[in-house]
C-alpha cells in the first residue's frame, strides 16, 4: 500500500512535469505567448484612445502597461487554472483523476504554477517590446518590491481562479462567466486608482485581497500609488488573502469532487 | 443546407449570441471606465470634436467583436469540419463547395447584422436621432459590405488552419486585428513604424466610413472611408476567388485525417 | 475468494428537461434497481446488456468515481464507498478507448504521468510503462504523440494505462467497440493472457460473441436490473433451451414460410430457416426437410447448433420486456 505522502509527492510532481510538457512543448504554445504583447499593445492603445496626449507622457504610458500586465496576467489564470478541471472532464481525463488517490485540490497546485511560468515569460516578451515601442521605461523603479508585488499578485489571482474552477465545472456555458470576470475583477483589482474609479466599485478594491499586491506591484514598478496603504500593511494582508483564498479553494474542491461523485461527471 | 446553418448559428443558442452582446459592452465599459481614471472623464478622443466617448468606443468594440466572431467561426469550419467528418461528407455530396460557403456565410451575415445593430445601439442610436432612418439604414449596409471582406479573411484564415492542422494562428490573427484594426482608437495614436498595418484590414474602413457618417457635423454622407471599403472589398474579393479555386482544387485531391 | 461483490446497487439521476426557454421539468432516471453480482477472482466476468441499460453506470460505481444512492461493492473484500482509496490501488479502468489521455503527451509521458499519480516512483513508472507498450504492441509508437495514435492504438494505450500500477481486478467498458478485427484481437488475446497470470477481468459488451469467447461468467443487465447470470453452461440450460435446426434455402421465394420455421434472413439468394428442434432432434430434421421439399425449396445445408449467447440474449431480454 502507498503512503499518502507518497502519492501526493508524486503526483505534484508528476502533475508539474506533466503541465509543463502540455503548455511548453512544440510551436503552438509559443506562437500563442507572442500574440500576448500584441493584445497587450492593443489595450494600452484603446485605454489611451480616450485623451491620446496621455501617450506623450511615459509615465503615465507606464502605469497603463503595468495596469494591462496585471489584466494579461489574471485572464491567464481564469483560463488556465480556472478551466483546469472543465477541459479535463471534457477529454475523459477527469475520470482517470479521480480514480487516482491524488486529492483534487493537490492536482490544481501545478497547473498554478505552470501558469505563473507562463504569465512570467509572456511578461518578458511584453516588457522587452511593448514598453519600448511605447516609449515607456520597463526597467522597474524597485526591482525586488517589484518581483515580490508580482509573485503575490499571480499567487492570489491563482487563488481566486482556484476558486472559480469548481463552478466552471458546473456551468454549461463557462466562457460567458469567465470572459466576464476577466474584464470586471481586473477593474477592481487596482489596476485603476482608487480615488479615479467609480464610485460604487471603490468599496470594493479595498475589499479585494488581490488589489493588495498588484499595490505592492505597482509601488515597486512605478513607484505611483493607487491605494492608500502601508507597503508593510498590503503585504499582511495579501499573505492573508493567499491563506484565505487557497483555504476556500482546497475545501470547494473537496466538496466539488464529492459532488461529482455523487452526481456522476 | 441554409435551413441547417441556420439553426446551428442562430436558433439553438440564444443565450450564447445574448451573451456577447452583453459581453461587448463590459468590454466598452471596461475600456471605458479605466480610459477615464487616466485620461480624466473629460478627456476628448478628438482635440476638434465632441465625439462622445463612450459612442465611440461602442463602435470601435462592436466592429472588433464582430469581425473577431467572423474570424473564429469561418477560421474553424474547415478545421472542425475535417476533424468531425463533416466535410468529407460536403465533398461527396452533390453540393458545390461554393454553395456551402454562400450558405454558410449568409446566416453569419444576418447573425452578424444583428449582433452589431444590439452592441453599437447608443451610435447607432445617435444616428438615427441626428440625421433619421436613412443614415441609421447606411450605416447598416457598411457593415454589410464590410462583412465582406472579412468573411473572405475567415475563409483565407480557414484554409492557413486547414494547411496546418491547427488553429493556432487563429489567436494570432485575432491579436493582430484587434490591435491594429483601426477601430478602437484613432489612427493618430499609433507609432509612425505602425500606422500602415491598419490599411490592410477591412476592420479600418469599416470604422473609418461608419464613424464618418455617424459623428460627421453635416447630414450628407461622409464618403472619407466608403470608396476604401470599397476598394479593400474588391481586393480580398480578388485574392479570396484565385485561392478559393487553389484550395478547392487541393480539398477534394485528399482530405486530411 | 471473490474478485467483485455488487450488492443491491440502486443508482437515480435527476436531470432537467427544458420547457421553454426559462421552465425546466426535473426529470428522476432510475439508472440502476437493485443490481447484484459477483464473480470468482482469476475469472472474466461479462455484463452484458443494451445501450442505456446501466452498464456504465455499474462500472463507474466499481470505479469509486460515482456514489451508489443504496447497496455496495466489494473488490477484493474492499469497499468501494468506504474503502474507496484501497480500492483504487487495486483497481485499473477503461473507460472510453479515445478519451482520458492529453493529446499534446506522447503514449509513453501519458502512461508514465499515470504511474506516478498512482504512487510510483519516476523510474518505476517509466519502466512499467515501456513494459505494457510493449505488451500492448505499441513499443515503436511510443514517442509519438497521443493526438496522432489511431483508434485501435488509442484502445491499446487505455488497456497499458490501466494496468500501470499492476492491478489485480480490470474492468473494461465496451473495450473493443468501434475497433477494426486486428486491434479487437489483440485486445482479447491480453485480456486471456491477464487471466492467466491470475487478474480478475469484468468487461461490459453487447457484442454477443466477443463475450461468448472471452467470458466464464456473464450477467445480462436490462433496464437497470440484472434478469439473468450465471455461467454460460447455466444460461444454457436455464434460457437456452432446445438446440436450433438452421436450414440454408437457395433461390428462396419472397414470401417464404415453411410451418414453424422462423425466417432469419432472406436476401433472394439465400435463406436462413430456424427453429427449436424437439427432443428427437433426427425426427424434427427429417419433419422439416419434407416440408421444404413439398413445398419445392432447393436445400444447400442443414446445420444443428447450441443456442449461442446472442441466442439466450435475445430470449431473456425479450422476456424482460414482455414483463
Amino acid at each position: 500500500m502507498v503512503s499518502l505522502r507518497s502519492t501526493i509527492l508524486r503526483g505534484f510532481s508528476a502533475d508539474l512535469w506533466r503541465g509543463v510538457l502540455v503548455n511548453f512543448r512544440g510551436v503552438d504554445p509559443w506562437v500563442e505567448m507572442i500574440s500576448s504583447p500584441i493584445w497587450v499593445l492593443g489595450l494600452v492603445l484603446a485605454i489611451a484612445s480616450q485623451n491620446p496626449s496621455i501617450l506623450r507622457d511615459p509615465t503615465t504610458v507606464k502605469d497603463i502597461c503595468w495596469s494591462i500586465v496585471v489584466f494579461s496576467m489574471i485572464s491567464d489564470k481564469l483560463w488556465i487554472v480556472g478551466h483546469m478541471l472543465d477541459r479535463e472532464k471534457r477529454s475523459g481525463v477527469l475520470e482517470n483523476i479521480l480514480m487516482s488517490n491524488i486529492p483534487l485540490s493537490i492536482h490544481t497546485l501545478s497547473p498554478i504554477i505552470v501558469s505563473m511560468l507562463w504569465s512570467l515569460a509572456t511578461l518578458g516578451i511584453i516588457l522587452i517590446t511593448v514598453f519600448p515601442i511605447l516609449g515607456a521605461n520597463p526597467a522597474p523603479i524597485d526591482p525586488a518590491l517589484t518581483a515580490i508585488g508580482y509573485i503575490l499578485s499571480d499567487i492570489v489571482a491563482a487563488g481566486i481562479a482556484m476558486t472559480y474552477a469548481p463552478v466552471v465545472i458546473k456551468l454549461r456555458r463557462p466562457w460567458i462567466f469567465t470572459n466576464f470576470f476577466q474584464f470586471t475583477l481586473p477593474l477592481i483589482s487596482g489596476i485603476i486608482p482608487q480615488s479615479y474609479a467609480p464610485p460604487e466599485i471603490r468599496g470594493v478594491i479595498a475589499l479585494n485581497p488581490l488589489s493588495y499586491p498588484v499595490e505592492i506591484l505597482r509601488r515597486g514598478a512605478t513607484g505611483s500609488s493607487y491605494i492608500d496603504v502601508q507597503i508593510g500593511e498590503a503585504f499582511m494582508i495579501s499573505i492573508a488573502g493567499i491563506a484565505i483564498l487557497y483555504m476556500i479553494g482546497m475545501l470547494s474542491l473537496i466538496i466539488v469532487r464529492r459532488i461529482i461523485i455523487k452526481r456522476g461527471v | 443546407m441554409l435551413e441547417a446553418e441556420v439553426k446551428e448559428f442562430i436558433v439553438r443558442d440564444l443565450w450564447s449570441i445574448t451573451a456577447i452582446i452583453i459581453l461587448t459592452y463590459v468590454f466598452t465599459g471596461f475600456l471605458y471606465i479605466v480610459g477615464s481614471a487616466f485620461a480624466g472623464s473629460s478627456g476628448s478622443l478628438s482635440a476638434s470634436s465632441n465625439i462622445d466617448p463612450f459612442a465611440y468606443r461602442a463602435v470601435g468594440s462592436s466592429i472588433v467583436v464582430l469581425s473577431m466572431m467572423i474570424l473564429s467561426a469561418m477560421g474553424q469550419y474547415t478545421y472542425s469540419s475535417m476533424l468531425s467528418g463533416r466535410l468529407e461528407a460536403l465533398l461527396a455530396s452533390p453540393i458545390s463547395l461554393s454553395a456551402v460557403l454562400v450558405a454558410t456565410t449568409i446566416p453569419m451575415m444576418v447573425f452578424g447584422l444583428s449582433i452589431f445593430m444590439a452592441t453599437a445601439a447608443p451610435a447607432i442610436y445617435i444616428a438615427l436621432s441626428k440625421y433619421g432612418v436613412i443614415t441609421a439604414i447606411e450605416s447598416i449596409a457598411i457593415i454589410a459590405i464590410g462583412m465582406i471582406p472579412l468573411f473572405i479573411l475567415g475563409f483565407l484564415l480557414s484554409i492557413g488552419i486547414a494547411k496546418l492542422g491547427s488553429p493556432v494562428i487563429l489567436n494570432l490573427l485575432q491579436a493582430f486585428i484587434f490591435t491594429f484594426s483601426g477601430a478602437l482608437y484613432p489612427l493618430i495614436i499609433l507609432p509612425e513604424l505602425l500606422r500602415l498595418l491598419p490599411f490592410s484590414l477591412p476592420t479600418y474602413h469599416i470604422a473609418e466610413a461608419l464613424r464618418g457618417l455617424i459623428f460627421s457635423e453635416s447630414q450628407s454622407l461622409a464618403l472619407g472611408g466608403v470608396p476604401g471599403l470599397l476598394i479593400i472589398t474588391l481586393a480580398y474579393g480578388s485574392i479570396g476567388s484565385i485561392l478559393y479555386r487553389r484550395f478547392s482544387r487541393s480539398i477534394r485531391g485528399g482530405v486530411a485525417a | 475468494m471473490l474478485a467483485v461483490d455488487a450488492r443491491d446497487l440502486i443508482k437515480r439521476y435527476v436531470t432537467k428537461r427544458r420547457r421553454g426557454l426559462f421552465r425546466g421539468e426535473k426529470i428522476v432516471i432510475e439508472a440502476l434497481k437493485g443490481v447484484s453480482f459477483s464473480f470468482e477472482k482469476g475469472s472474466i466476468f461479462g455484463l452484458l446488456g443494451p445501450n442505456g441499460a446501466g452498464k456504465t453506470t455499474t462500472v463507474k460505481i466499481l470505479a469509486t468515481i460515482l456514489l451508489p444512492d443504496s447497496g455496495d461493492v466489494y473488490i477484493e473484500g474492499f469497499s468501494v464507498t468506504k474503502e474507496a482509496h484501497r480500492v483504487r490501488e487495486i483497481l485499473g479502468v477503461v473507460f472510453s478507448a479515445d478519451r482520458g489521455f492529453y493529446a499534446r503527451l506522447t503514449g509513453l509521458e501519458n502512461l508514465i504521468y499515470y504511474g506516478m499519480l498512482y504512487g510510483l516512483s519516476r523510474f518505476d513508472a517509466r519502466r512499467r510503462a515501456e513494459e505494457l507498450l510493449d505488451l500492448v504492441d505499441l513499443g515503436d509508437s511510443r514517442h509519438r504523440l497521443y493526438e496522432e495514435y489511431s483508434l485501435g492504438m488509442r484502445a491499446r494505450l487505455a488497456l497499458a494505462k490501466a494496468l500501470i500500477h499492476d492491478p489485480s481486478v480490470v474492468i473494461l467498458d465496451e473495450p473493443t467497440i468501434g475497433l477494426d478485427p486486428v486491434s479487437s484481437r489483440r485486445i482479447r488475446e491480453i485480456l486471456r493472457k491477464l487471466s492467466r497470470e491470475g487478474k480478475s477481468i469484468m468487461i461490459t459488451t453487447h457484442n454477443m460473441w466477443e463475450a461468448e469467447i472471452l467470458c466464464n461468467y456473464v450477467a445480462v443487465i436490462m433496464s437497470g436490473r440484472i434478469v439473468a447470470s450465471g455461467s454460460q453452461e447455466d444460461l444454457r440450460k436455464r434460457y437456452g433451451g432446445q438446440r436450433y435446426i438452421e436450414i440454408e434455402v437457395l433461390d428462396p421465394p419472397d414470401d417464404l414460410r415453411v410451418g414453424d420455421f422462423e425466417v432469419v434472413r432472406n436476401d433472394g439468394e439465400i435463406a436462413v430457416l430456424r427453429t427449436r428442434s424437439s427432443e428427437d432432434i433426427a425426427s424434427s430434421i427429417e419433419k422439416a426437410l419434407l416440408e421444404a421439399r413439398s413445398l419445392g425449396l432447393r436445400i444447400a445445408s442443414v446445420r444443428v447448433r447450441e443456442p449461442s449467447l446472442e441466442d439466450i440474449f435475445v430470449e431473456v431480454v425479450g422476456n424482460s420486456t414482455k414483463i
